[in-house]
């Protein structure tokens, strides 16, 4: 019987890709939600300076950087997706768990100093398998921001 | 002023349509698409190819000469005998004027026969001395004469390029060497489904042109029987959807088909092989 092993394995791989990528994918949502929300006392600010009025008695340098990579699935749709155009929702649920991750870990280092704030927040996105034509897609998220420890009134 | 981080809603920045439902919906795209690629431009070629006079063939031909060596082939009894036969099979077929066919021998154990570019029909000994009967070696020269005939190696050769080159540049493009394999093997398809077409034309049309020229179409069938005894078990295991030629045991059900009763008592009316060997 003739069997065509290449393509059987692709589907192998797709199905793998799809089982387990999915799988990583709701728990890390899981995790960032429940993370979140113990998190949520800390504020997170895109404005350069605290308001002037604030008591400072600290500020520090708090970075939060993740790696997250494509599973096989994602990478075949985006493959397609580069045919015929559109939103490319498999990498947007991708780059939304990198960001929401890098800002978590952010907020755990200023956890450890007791910072109640984050100012100056800044997010630099590059992708580290690029050129790389055979490798899957990893993409590099970075948050940074002065971190505000202020006396209460 | 009381400050606060808001709750991230979910739906804005993450599309939740289901991964398996686009993954359908783009894969039925793309396959569309390349159905509509590979008929259109099969069908030029198909068009195109009898558009291309048959002189520009013999040129293509010709520059390969010197690299296959065909040039230093030296003249043997066999090639005689199997380019008399061709010329006589040609005479009954609807050629025009200006198509010539040249036959090479060559003296290796290999049981097979093809037909190329520019008229070229090679013969191997293997096959040859395999087939008692004339007609039965005139079956396979009336096959590959249709071949050329009907213009099959050129359409095979543009259509092969036109889609290899359309495919690539709307599929190469994307860095997954994974459509492209899905890709491939749809071309792939395609191209022996033309080539099961041209394999069965080729059997019906060189069937004629025998049976013009013997008044009979008896001991073609040998042919036939010599490809089913042939066929071992690998082969039969691959589905005829993979095959270039059908099934051996069709083609015989059709010449068979085609043969009236009388072939039955027809030790007369066949001629031996002058170049069969036990």
């Amino acid at each position: 019987m003739y069997i065509p092993y290449d393509i059987v394995a692709i589907i192998v791989f797709l199905m793998l890709g799809y089982g387990f990528g999915q799988l990583a994918e709701k728990k890390h949502y899981r995790s960032i939600k429940q993370r979140e929300n113990q998190h949520k006392e800390i504020l997170v600010f895109s404005a350069k300076t605290p308001p002037s009025d604030w008591q400072i008695e600290s500020a520090e340098l708090v970075q939060g950087s993740v790696v997250v990579s494509v599973d096989y699935f994602k990478r075949f749709l985006f493959s397609l997706r580069n045919i015929f155009g559109g939103r490319v929702e498999a990498y947007e649920s991708l780059i939304d768990r990198g960001r929401r991750e890098a800002v978590l870990r952010m907020k755990e280092q200023a956890a450890l100093s007791s910072s109640q704030s984050i100012f100056n927040v800044k997010f630099e996105t590059s992708s580290i398998s690029r050129g790389v034509s055979s490798a899957l897609g990893s993409v590099e998220v970075f948050a940074y921001g002065t971190a505000v420890k202020t006396t209460p009134k | 002023m009381q400050y606060q981080n808001p709750k991230l809603p979910d739906d804005i920045n993450v599309t939740r349509s289901h991964p398996l439902k686009t993954f359908v919906k783009l894969l039925t795209m793309a396959a569309v698409l390349a159905v509509i690629v590979i008929l259109s431009l099969n069908l030029f070629a198909q068009y195109m190819a009898k558009a291309i006079p048959f002189r520009f063939e013999s040129a293509i031909m010709e520059r390969f000469k010197a690299i296959d060596g065909i040039e230093k082939e030296k003249p043997s009894v066999p090639q005689f005998y199997l380019q008399d036969l061709a010329d006589r099979i040609l005479a009954q077929s609807d050629a025009p004027e200006d198509m010539k066919i040249t036959v090479h021998y060559s003296d290796e154990d290999v049981v097979n026969a093809f037909a190329t570019l520019g008229g070229n029909v090679f013969f191997y000994k293997g096959l040859v001395q395999k087939l008692k009967s004339e007609q039965a070696l005139a079956m396979v020269m009336a096959h590959e004469i249709a071949h050329i005939v009907n213009r099959d190696p050129i359409t095979a050769l543009g259509r092969g390029l036109s889609t290899a080159i359309a495919l690539s540049a709307i599929f190469g493009s994307s860095d997954n060497a994974l459509i492209r394999r899905f890709v491939g093997s749809g071309e792939t398809l395609t191209s022996l489904k033309y080539s099961r077409d041209h394999e069965r034309n080729a059997d019906d049309d060189g069937y004629d042109w025998i049976n013009k020229l013997y008044g009979h179409g008896c001991g073609a069938e040998e042919l036939f029987e010599l490809f089913e005894n042939m066929s071992t078990d690998d082969d039969s295991n691959l589905p005829e959807i993979l095959t270039t030629h059908p099934y051996a045991s069709k083609r015989l059900q059709r010449i068979r088909e085609k043969q009236d009763n009388t072939c039955t008592y027809s030790s007369g009316k066949i001629t031996p092989n002058p170049l069969y060997k036990d």
